[in-house]
C-alpha cells in the first residue's frame, strides 16, 4: 500500500486533538485525588480510559504521516 | 454521599487564612466537587466542539471514523456528567434563576479564594527532586 501523507490541515487538526486529549487525560487523572464524590471520580476515570484510547488512536494515525 | 442541599457553592464565613479554617470546612466537599464537576463539564463540551471542528477539516476516511467515534464517546460522557451534576444539585438547566444564584455564589467564593495567600514564599521545591541541571 502506498504511504499517503495527510494534507497539512488534517495533520494539524489531529495534532491539536492529540494535545487536547493529552491534557484532558492528565487533568482528569490528577483531579481524581482531589474529589470527594465517588461517582464523580468514576466518571473522571472513565474519561481517563477514553482519553487513553483516543491518544493511542491519534498517535497511530499521526505516525502514518510526516509534516511537510 | 449526601451533601448539604443548599447553598453548596457558598462559603459559610469569609475566608481569612486558608481553606482549612473550621468555619469553612463544613461546605468544602460540595464546593470542591461542584467546581471540579463544572470544570470537567466545560472540558467535555470543548472536546465535543474540537472533535466536530476537526471533522470538518479532515478528508481521510479512517481518520474521520476515528474522530467520529471520539465525538460520540465525548457526547455520551458529557451527558453523564450533566446528569450527575443535576442529580447532585450542582447544575440547574431548567431553573435559570437558581443557576444564576449558584453561579454568583461560586464566583464570590472563587474571588475569596483567589484573594488568599495560599502558597506564600518560594514554591520552587528544587532539591526535593533530582534536578541537577536547573
Amino acid at each position: 500500500m502506498v504511504q499517503q501523507n495527510f494534507a497539512l490541515h488534517e495533520t494539524m487538526e489531529l495534532h491539536e486533538l492529540l494535545n487536547f486529549k493529552t491534557i484532558c487525560m492528565t487533568t482528569s487523572k490528577m483531579i481524581q485525588g482531589v474529589v470527594f464524590d465517588q461517582e464523580l471520580k468514576t466518571l473522571l476515570e472513565k474519561d481517563v480510559q477514553q482519553s487513553m484510547q483516543s491518544v493511542n488512536v491519534l498517535q497511530e494515525l499521526l505516525s502514518k504521516t510526516q509534516p511537510q | 454521599m449526601d451533601y448539604e442541599r443548599k447553598p453548596i457553592n457558598a462559603l459559610k464565613k469569609p475566608m481569612r487564612n486558608d481553606y482549612l479554617e473550621i468555619a469553612n470546612a463544613e461546605g468544602m466537599p460540595g464546593l470542591v466537587d461542584s467546581t471540579i464537576a463544572l470544570n470537567f463539564l466545560l472540558n467535555a463540551k470543548n472536546g465535543i466542539r474540537n472533535c466536530a471542528m476537526a471533522l470538518t477539516e479532515i478528508a481521510d476516511p479512517q481518520s474521520r471514523t476515528e474522530v467520529r467515534n471520539m465525538l460520540n464517546a465525548s457526547i455520551d460522557l458529557h451527558a453523564q456528567i450533566t446528569e450527575l451534576m443535576m442529580k447532585k444539585g450542582w447544575f440547574h438547566p431548567y431553573q435559570v434563576n437558581e443557576q444564576f444564584k449558584l453561579d454568583k455564589m461560586s464566583a464570590q467564593a472563587a474571588l475569596q479564594i483567589a484573594n488568599l495567600k495560599l502558597f506564600p514564599g518560594d514554591t520552587s521545591r528544587l532539591g526535593t527532586f533530582a534536578t541537577p541541571n536547573y
